[in-house]
């Protein structure tokens, strides 16, 4: 996670779904860390459903993902607080919903993490996610 | 980088936070920091400068900068010549006034370049360029918070040419003695010219140099712009919008004859009117028109006469739009997968750089480079209308991916 600013649109209906995915790594000697949560920043007109880790063995990472059409390794989502991360790269992904009939949207995907020392950390994505009617 | 690390649990409660150490590190940080280490890898021990301040001052006012703490601005190597021919040799570093300034200079008009830095290189051609000016990037900044620079140096036979553009902010670290940001890394300054007409008297007197537009050299076709979709189910849009900012590619010459120019470094040149560039697929660069402008230096020599050099570099935004078809895509393996239905807009990036960026061959008789980063007026959307890859060469798309791929 981290990097230079990107935005998402996903034309999507009042309470219709997606899944808003972004990869995070570790440097080296930090892992192992627990995720304690994943959640959206400065959301507005949306609510998380769901917060996942995702398998991306012989996949690609979720960015936008819609729910008729999941990635192989959707299936294989795991819950994301309590989670353990290793050294290798780990797709997170939110399943969220529109709420609000006008402006959605989220300023990005932040990750909150507790390394073996017990010290709490977080980390937020550079992409900002819109989500509306029709999107240019 | 975003990571922040929240240190206590009354801390986190009032929302207190300091930077992570060595939490989740963006590929980009790692790679200022490689920069850095390249930068001054050429460092070390400078000869004692017989003059350091003030009236004794090769460049009046200036301080040797052996004489001044802190990082440098550039560091780098004279090279390509009998190392007794560069040792103890004047390396001046100016600074260019910004491209809108240029833009307005009239043919015959003289360009107040000025020295900030100088320093001797070493037995074996090496130097450091420091600047103490805390005030110098207010005076040369362009309306993007770029600084264009350039390298001088001239022994007796040979003189050293090197153009580097710089951010104003980075400029500022330096000189308050702040490391860890990397402004350029100067690292070999390959001879760009021989005249053996020289008399072995020294080098010039930067001091006594006057710099003078002489030509327009026309406009230029330059690439602003990449992007890849391969196969149906997205589209692309390029925007490049006022204010966008370009580095582009300075030839240096000392006849200024039409194919006689050397390439020698980036000056940067920002875009005074919008382009927008209709959605398209496949492969594309897009390119917009600038005018370079030939500049004539002459310096003063020690033992007298002059010595004479020419810069081509770009001074006006022309305009106008073409889009590129290109053959093939690069090599992206930082994917991740975009539904139908969304769009991603990067709206920076680093920036790509192309070594046959403008298309100046047929003036300057080699084609210069092109380097132009996404930035809040320059950006690149994708659509997709089917489930699709979006692939970075340099890092996943929502990082630092430098160019995207969509496949």
């Amino acid at each position: 996670m981290g990097g230079e600013p990107g935005t998402i649109c996903a034309p999507v209906p009042l309470n219709g779904d997606i899944v808003f995915g972004d990869v995070i790594a570790l440097v080296d000697g930090q892992a192992p860390v627990t995720i304690s949560s994943v959640e959206l920043v400065d959301a507005v007109g949306i609510e998380v459903v769901g917060s996942y880790v995702v398998p991306v063995d012989g996949g690609s990472p979720i960015m936008t993902m819609l729910l008729t059409e999941p990635t192989a390794g959707w299936s294989d989502r795991r819950r994301a607080k309590g989670e353990t991360l290793g050294a290798q790269p780990v797709n997170v992904a939110l399943q969220v919903q529109r709420s609000g009939a006008g402006e959605s949207k989220a300023a990005a995907l932040r990750v909150t993490y507790t390394t073996e020392d017990g010290a709490t950390h977080y980390d937020d994505g550079s992409t900002s996610l819109r989500l509306a009617d029709v999107c240019p | 980088m975003h990571s922040r690390a929240i240190d206590t649990e009354d801390q986190r409660a009032q929302g207190s936070t300091s930077t992570a150490k060595g939490a989740y590190m963006s590929k980009s940080k790692i790679f200022i920091g490689l920069a850095v280490t390249a930068a001054f890898a050429v460092g070390g021990s400078l000869p004692a400068a017989a003059d350091t301040v003030g009236a004794d001052s090769p460049i009046p006012g200036l301080v040797n900068s052996d004489g001044i703490s802190g990082p440098a601005i550039a560091s780098g190597v004279l090279s390509g010549v009998d190392s007794k021919s560069v040792a103890g040799a004047l390396v001046v570093l100016n600074a260019w006034p910004s491209g809108e300034e240029l833009s307005r200079l009239q043919i015959g008009e003289t360009v107040k370049i000025s020295p900030v830095g100088f320093a001797y290189a070493d037995a074996q051609g090496r130097f450091e360029l420091k600047i103490s000016d805390r005030e110098l990037s207010q005076k040369y900044r362009d309306g993007m918070g770029k600084i264009d620079f350039e390298i001088n140096s001239v022994t007796q036979d040979t003189v050293f040419t090197h153009f580097f553009t710089a951010d104003a902010g980075a400029v500022d670290a330096k000189v308050a003695g702040r490391t860890g940001l990397s402004i350029s890394a100067v690292k070999d300054l390959a001879p760009r010219f021989k005249e053996p007409e020289f008399a072995p008297d020294g080098g010039a007197i930067e001091k006594a140099c006057v710099t003078t537009k002489v030509a327009n050299l026309g406009n230029f076709w330059v690439n602003v712009g990449y992007g890849y979709v391969s196969g149906s189910g997205a589209t692309m849009k390029f925007t490049y919008t006022s204010g966008s900012s370009s580095e582009l590619g300075v030839g240096v010459s000392t006849s200024g004859a039409a194919g006689t120019y050397s390439a020698s470094g980036t000056s940067s040149f920002s875009s005074t009117s919008t382009v927008s560039y209709p959605s398209t697929n496949s492969f594309k660069a897009w390119k917009t028109q600038f005018r370079w402008g030939k500049y004539q230096k002459k310096c003063g020599r020690t033992g007298g006469g002059t010595v004479t050099t020419y810069t081509a570099k770009a001074d006006g935004y022309a305009g106008g739009s073409s889009i590129q078809t290109i053959q093939s895509y690069p090599t992206a393996t930082y994917c991740v997968s975009n539904a139908a239905g969304t769009s991603f807009t990067k709206a920076s990036t680093a920036a790509y750089s192309s070594s046959v960026g403008a298309s100046t061959s047929g003036v300057l008789g080699v084609n210069v480079t092109a380097k132009t980063g996404y930035t809040s007026t320059t950006k690149i959307t994708f659509t997709f209308t089917a489930t699709k890859l979006l692939c970075g060469t340099n890092g996943l798309p929502g990082g630092t991916p430098v160019r995207l791929v969509a496949r």
